[in-house]
């Protein structure tokens, strides 16, 4: 079966610094993957460059075979991608910017409008579908660039951080969609520091440090790893990341 | 005063963040810089040499004539003052930048205010420092004392027309609101600051002799108020000239009168930012009809260009108003064409000076479609060529461009010629595609709230399209007057600085996508 996301030997340098070091990485497909590090270690340079915002230095990405260096516009198709501060129109209503990422992605408008109303509803936004995102609050901003994210129905989504700054009860509304959306067949990898977070919704979670790929696994797996079946994925996650900052120094 | 949270201190700080933005806003290497600086300095103290030397050989006389003429001098400066002043107290609540910051310290209200009043009146009297200033410091080794009051006179009238902004921003708060004052605000400004080139244009529409008559009338009319000696108006000229103690009690009513304003700007202060700050949240809806959507990449891009245009005044306000200063010229044409209709030479100047207008109009609405993106990263993501993306930008800039040239080229086929109509399109279509080529092959990429911020690219990339343009502007009016043949000239020197301009542009991954 063709994994959703293909890494090999992924490299990324700024100046000096390596932000993406040699990383391998696999998504399989129907899979919600949480890649977990401390800040600059990698996560949102490695996801860019899947998306294909960056320009890797060495290393090849695959999106469900299609390679994002060679043939970015097909790769792109199957691909969503939500930064962690939502980029909107403030001009625009939550419906014209969901007209607006359909028609950049092709969508017939016969079958983005049914779509886009079901993502409103679902996300609680149908009330507001009509009004200006200017004066959206954050959660309702980060709602309306999910329904963005999802319109076109991508096979791989890929969201960093998108829990940042929202109440409780939309991250439990933003949750939810996400293993529902694992569950219905699609792939989703995410970023965050909620290691609770990835704990509870991720199928298999990675730690990533300095640009390397340090555990991968299940939370049993991770665990195993860790020595100690009780183990919290904090615990995995401290244990793993103090060691090499300690290594490291 | 002195201390943290002093005025000084807090002056210091608004000092380094004018210094901060202006370094920002310049590119280029250190040694550049330094070299530009350099010699900007040399010709300011080479130019303020000769003028101080020519200043201290003649006594200032202040008669009537001659304070009339530095009060009218006086008068169009604080128009131009004022209208800088306007526009930057509006953005200053506007953009609040570290404003929320210091408002939640314990440093006093006024103080704050004060502080940042004093930054908003350097910034406008800058220019006007640096350019008395360079005659200023050569007065006393040539001895010029007479004219040494002139320069701070200038000064003290940044301060007077930045009190001037304060009430009339104030006033525009009271009554139409924080939401309407930016536009107001933005529009009023550029209307201040434009009002002099257009008066100066309006007597153009007349006949040489009227025109004549005209000026003749108004300065006899201005002299008597402006230059009487014994008037209030005239005092900023007086104290220019350093008569008695004119100059000390023009330096005190210029103080007093911004120290008042800002007292009377903070009164209100608290509650214009609490207005201000609920600005974006009021909820705005559009109407819509059904639930429709509308397809397609192209159809998609530039609908949401115009959609976002449309609902921008600011910004539309901001496109639309350097068009003004085209309207004495349109009248010009307009009065001679009422009186005996159009030659071929007037309608050669009328296409040329409209192909002017249009390429500017042009230049405004490609940058802000092609460059201005508030969600870079989502158009980049996108499944889209960043060829297809930059010409649908261009596209719904070149859109409205056309729509501008073809009533006018109409209007010349029918009333002039048909060739001339022809000529017309032909130069406009080019100017324009020009204009949209150039924008986007020489992008500054940057959120639309940056617009006003940003400038169009560098010095030479400046040159580049107004020599472009200017080919396109010469190229029709010589084809519109009959010589097609000798239009092919500047067509073709345009057409090699466009060629220029293609090689010397920077690579895609610079403009944006990576892939």
């Amino acid at each position: 079966m063709t994994n959703a996301l293909s890494v090999r030997a992924l490299t990324k340098k700024f100046g000096d610094k390596t932000a993406v070091d040699a990383l391998d990485l696999d998504i399989r497909a129907g899979e919600l993957y949480a890649l977990l590090g401390p800040n600059g270690a990698g996560k949102t340079t490695t996801l860019r460059m899947v998306t294909g915002l960056l320009k890797p230095d060495s290393g090849s990405i695959e999106v469900f075979g299609a390679n994002v260096i060679t043939d970015p516009t097909a790769a792109k198709a199957m691909l969503a991608w939500l930064p962690d501060e939502p980029a909107l129109y403030d001009k625009l209503t939550a419906w014209e910017y969901l007209e607006f990422i359909a028609g950049l992605w092709g969508v017939d408008a016969k079958t983005a409008a049914p779509r886009a109303e079901e993502l409103l509803k679902l996300l609680g936004l149908w009330d507001n579908r009509d009004e200006r995102t200017e004066g959206f609050s954050r959660g309702m901003k980060q709602k309306t660039a999910l329904a963005g994210a999802l319109i076109h129905d991508p096979k791989l989504l890929m969201l960093d951080e998108p829990l940042t700054g929202l109440d409780a009860a939309v991250a439990r509304q933003v949750k939810d969609l996400l293993q529902q959306r694992a569950r219905s067949g699609g792939s989703v990898i995410l970023t965050t520091h909620i290691l609770d977070v990835a704990e509870r919704v991720a199928d298999r979670i990675g730690i990533i440090q300095h640009g390397k790929l340090l555990a991968e696994g299940t939370l049993a797996e991770l665990r195993g790893r860790a020595g100690g079946d009780n183990a919290t994925l904090e615990d995995v996650y401290l244990q793993l990341v103090g060691a090499t900052q300690a290594g490291a120094n | 005063m002195f201390g943290p949270g002093g005025v000084l201190f807090l002056l210091r700080h608004e000092m380094l963040l004018i210094w901060r933005n202006f370094r920002a806003t310049g590119k280029g290497r250190h040694v550049r810089r330094i070299i530009f600086y350099s010699l900007m300095i040399a010709l300011l103290g080479f130019g303020g040499y000769w003028v101080a030397r020519l200043l201290s050989e003649v006594t200032p006389e202040p008669t009537p004539l001659m304070l009339g003429a530095v009060g009218a001098a006086f008068v169009i400066l604080f128009s131009l003052m004022l209208s800088q002043a306007l526009m930057l107290i509006t953005e200053s609540l506007y953009q609040r930048g570290d404003l929320d910051l210091l408002l939640s310290s314990p440093v006093p209200l006024w103080r704050v205010l004060i502080v940042r009043m004093s930054a908003i009146a350097i910034n406008v009297g800058l220019l006007y420092l640096i350019l008395t200033g360079a005659v200023f410091v050569w007065l006393p080794y040539f001895g010029g004392w007479a004219w040494m009051s002139f320069a701070p006179s200038v000064l003290l009238l940044t301060l007077f027309a930045t009190a001037a902004g304060l009430v009339l921003a104030r006033v525009m708060f009271a009554t139409i609101g924080p939401r309407n004052t930016r536009t107001i605000a933005q529009i009023l400004a550029s209307l201040v600051g434009a009002a002099f080139f257009i008066a100066t244009q309006i007597p153009r529409l007349t006949e040489d002799e009227t025109r004549a008559q005209a000026m003749r009338e108004l300065f006899e009319r201005a002299v008597p108020i402006l230059g009487d000696a014994s008037s209030p108006i005239s005092l900023p000229a007086r104290a220019a000239f350093g008569i008695g103690v004119d100059f000390w009690i023009w330096a005190l009513v210029s103080l007093a009168a911004f120290i008042l304003a800002v007292w009377w700007y903070a009164s209100n202060f608290a509650a214009d930012a609490a207005a201000i700050s609920g600005v974006g949240g009021r909820k705005r809806r559009v109407a819509r009809a059904a639930q429709k959507m509308q397809s397609g990449v192209r159809q998609t891009l530039v609908r949401k260009e115009w959609r976002l245009l449309r609902r921008d005044p600011l910004l539309l306000s901001q496109i639309l108003l350097p068009l003004l200063y085209f309207i004495p010229l349109f009248a010009v044409f307009g009065s001679r064409f009422g009186d005996q209709g159009f030659d071929r030479i007037s309608a050669a100047g009328f296409a040329s000076a409209f192909v002017l207008m249009l390429t500017s109009f042009a230049a405004s609405l490609a940058w802000l479609t092609v460059s201005a993106e508030d969600a870079p990263d989502l158009i980049a993501s996108a499944p889209v060529s960043r060829d297809e993306i930059d010409n649908a930008k261009a596209l719904a800039a070149a859109v409205p461009s056309v729509a501008l040239l073809l009533p006018p080229a109409i209007g010349a086929a029918i009333f002039v010629t048909p060739a001339a109509g022809f000529w017309m399109v032909i130069g406009g279509a080019a100017a324009i595609i020009s204009t949209c080529l150039i924008a986007i092959w020489h992008q500054t990429p940057g959120s639309r709230k940056q617009f006003r911020r940003r400038t169009r690219g560098s010095l030479m990339l400046n040159f580049g399209r107004s020599f472009v343009a200017l080919g396109w502007i010469g190229a029709t009016g010589l084809a519109v007057s009959g010589w097609a043949i000798f239009a092919i000239l500047p067509a073709l020197v345009s057409l090699g600085l466009l060629l220029a301009l293609h090689e010397s542009r920077p690579p895609v991954a610079e403009r944006g996508a990576a892939l």
